[in-house]
């Protein structure tokens, strides 16, 4: 599939899925209030949305370039330097999500192989939010490689 | 010796312009490496920071003033100060000051208070006269209002860190953001009378002041509703963000203010900038957690505790530092790098983490606008279409007041713990 098409859309899924959050954590007001019946699954389920929401935009916004960094030396720099500090920069993003995507699958396998639950009412299967981790950052290391090969490229030239 | 190393590697990786998330991130997984730590607890940060219903109050009151923003109610706001107030000495700086303090009430960001009144206010300010360098000085400082009028997104952060209450962080902020506000204003009048003599006022008949009225109004009802329903203890400050969204959402759709496209954007909008922040935060919560187990922290405590006998020098300290890096850092990094830090000589000093937060957040409102990194220029740079010399030189005499309104909160705590605690 097309890797630039799946960033983009899910970081549409991501903002529906805040939109979707506002409307629900204001129906619990809402229904605590003029309908008197607090809910028991609006907590979890925007939590849990939240998880997913926030993850799915990762790498749609290391793609738009959006991550904040202190760039007073970098602006300063001409054409060759800063191609040092991206290739560092890249070598850096490279080097920690890998790791949270291997530690972040362990856990997450793990929650599946014994089956653990969120100690909830609604029993939401922990596997389904605790994957939100290693699959997105994943992404995120699939996306910083092809950067990080194009930036090499541009190096060699 | 290895705190020393330590924060020199952190601080040399930032400037190398490494993403501050995965700089923090890095150096505590690497900590934790070296350590012999299992670096389980990485993903787990990740996962807890986003499983977390205080900070979910961030993406709500994102997007509402996202929406306000695009549905351009900075039109409104200002149209319905300057009716009231157009026709004193600095009528359209005091309109200026005020509907920035009105959009602080709603929004929790500088940034978006600053886009929001600055398209309207500044090319009226400089139809009628107005020095260019004193309008984009009020802009920028008027903008910082809103993390200091709460609610704000900063504040939220910080409880988060600190392990406070939200609601006590926002209640301590309404008396600084007045008092903050007033000084503005007294400071924009005298400026007006001495050295901008030639500005003309705006005349509004009856007439216009009611229809103006009638469209600031609503904004007003929201701010009074959010701030309104969590002061009564209504809602949480995350469920008044949802509420907030809500009646955003109706107002824009009953007044055909905003279409489908904007309304995407302003989610796409909300949904970076949510998880920028939550990814520092959680690097921020990594990089603390690996620090303290090296006893870092503890360590730089007891070094201060030992040379710092007195709580107002240790804040003088803090304020410096803070005022330095706020020149060439942004806002939210400089909580979450220097917090995790000074926490447990906050703690050993006997510090009130409340009074501490308003203080912070009054030093982080100037590294809001001092160049060369601040935000807030670079939403003027591109709105106003000016230079950064020019920015600066017009956030000169609102920094200065600014630090004198840190001094008054230090001198008079009651100013910012009078309605959280007293009232």
């Amino acid at each position: 599939m097309d890797l630039e098409k799946l960033i983009k859309y899910s970081g549409y899924l991501s903002s529906g899925l805040f939109i979707l959050i506002g409307f629900i954590v204001s129906f619990e007001v809402i229904s605590r209030y003029i309908f008197n019946s607090p809910t028991i699954w609006v907590n979890e389920i925007s939590r849990f949305l939240q998880i997913w929401a926030t993850y799915l935009a990762l790498t749609y916004s290391f793609h738009k370039n959006d991550f904040i960094r202190i760039t007073v030396i970098y602006d300063r720099l001409g054409e060759s330097g800063k191609k040092i500090l991206d290739f560092i920069s890249m070598l850096f993003i490279l080097f920690f999500s890998s790791f949270v995507v291997y530690y972040g699958w362990l856990i997450a396998y793990d929650s599946l192989k014994v089956g653990r639950t969120s100690s909830t009412i609604l029993d939401v299967p922990s596997f389904l939010t605790e994957l939100a981790i290693p699959l997105c950052f994943f992404l995120l290391v699939i996306r910083a490689s092809i950067e990080f090969v194009r930036k090499i490229r541009l190096f060699i030239k | 010796m290895t705190t020393a190393l330590i924060i020199f590697s952190l601080f040399l990786i930032l400037f190398l312009s490494v993403p501050i998330a995965f700089g923090l991130g890095s150096v505590g997984l690497i900590l934790m490496l070296l350590g012999d730590i299992s670096p389980l607890m990485v993903p787990q940060t990740f996962y807890s920071v986003g499983d977390n219903f205080i900070l979910l109050a961030v993406p709500m009151f994102l997007m509402m003033s996202n929406i306000l923003l695009k549905a351009g109610v900075g039109d409104d706001l200002f149209g319905f100060a300057q009716a009231w107030v157009g026709n004193f000495p600095g009528g359209l700086a005091i309109a200026t000051i005020l509907s920035c303090s009105i959009f602080a009430a709603i929004s929790g960001s500088s940034v978006a208070t600053a886009a929001t009144i600055s398209t309207v206010a500044y090319p009226a300010m400089i139809k009628r006269g107005y020095h260019k360098n004193f309008c984009l000085g009020i802009l920028a400082a008027g903008g910082t209002l809103g993390i200091l009028i709460p609610p704000s997104i900063p504040m939220i952060v910080y409880a988060f860190v600190v392990e406070e209450s939200v609601l006590s962080m926002f209640l301590a902020g309404i008396g600084p953001g007045i008092l903050l506000a007033l000084l503005f204003i007294l400071f924009s009048v005298l400026y007006v009378i001495f050295f901008n003599k030639e500005v003309t006022n705006v005349k509004t008949t009856h007439q216009e002041k009611i229809e103006y009225t009638k469209k600031g109004l609503p904004i007003l009802l929201m701010a009074f509703i959010m701030l309104g329903g969590i002061y009564a203890g209504i809602y949480t400050p995350t469920e008044a963000g949802g509420i907030g969204f809500l009646i955003s959402f109706i107002y824009v759709v009953i007044k055909k203010r905003l279409d489908l496209k904007g309304f995407i954007e302003a989610g796409l909008e909300t949904m970076k900038t949510t998880v920028t922040i939550f990814i520092i935060i959680a690097g921020a919560k990594i990089f603390g957690k690996a620090i303290s187990l090296y006893r870092i922290p503890q360590d730089l405590s007891a070094i201060i505790v030992s040379n710092i006998s007195e709580q107002g020098m240790f804040i003088l300290v803090v304020c410096i530092t803070l005022l330095i890096l706020g020149f060439i850092m942004e806002t939210l990094s400089l909580i979450l790098i220097m917090m995790p830090i000074f926490a447990i000589s906050i703690a050993a000093m006997n510090i009130d983490l409340i009074w501490f937060g308003i203080i912070f957040t009054l030093m982080i409102e100037c590294a809001l606008i001092t160049p060369p990194v601040g935000l807030n220029i670079y939403v003027l740079q591109a709105i106003c279409n000016a230079k950064m010399s020019e920015i600066a030189k017009g956030v000169i005499p609102f920094v200065i007041i600014m630090l004198f309104a840190v001094f008054l909160v230090y001198l008079f705590p009651q100013i910012a713990l009078y309605i959280p605690f007293k009232l």
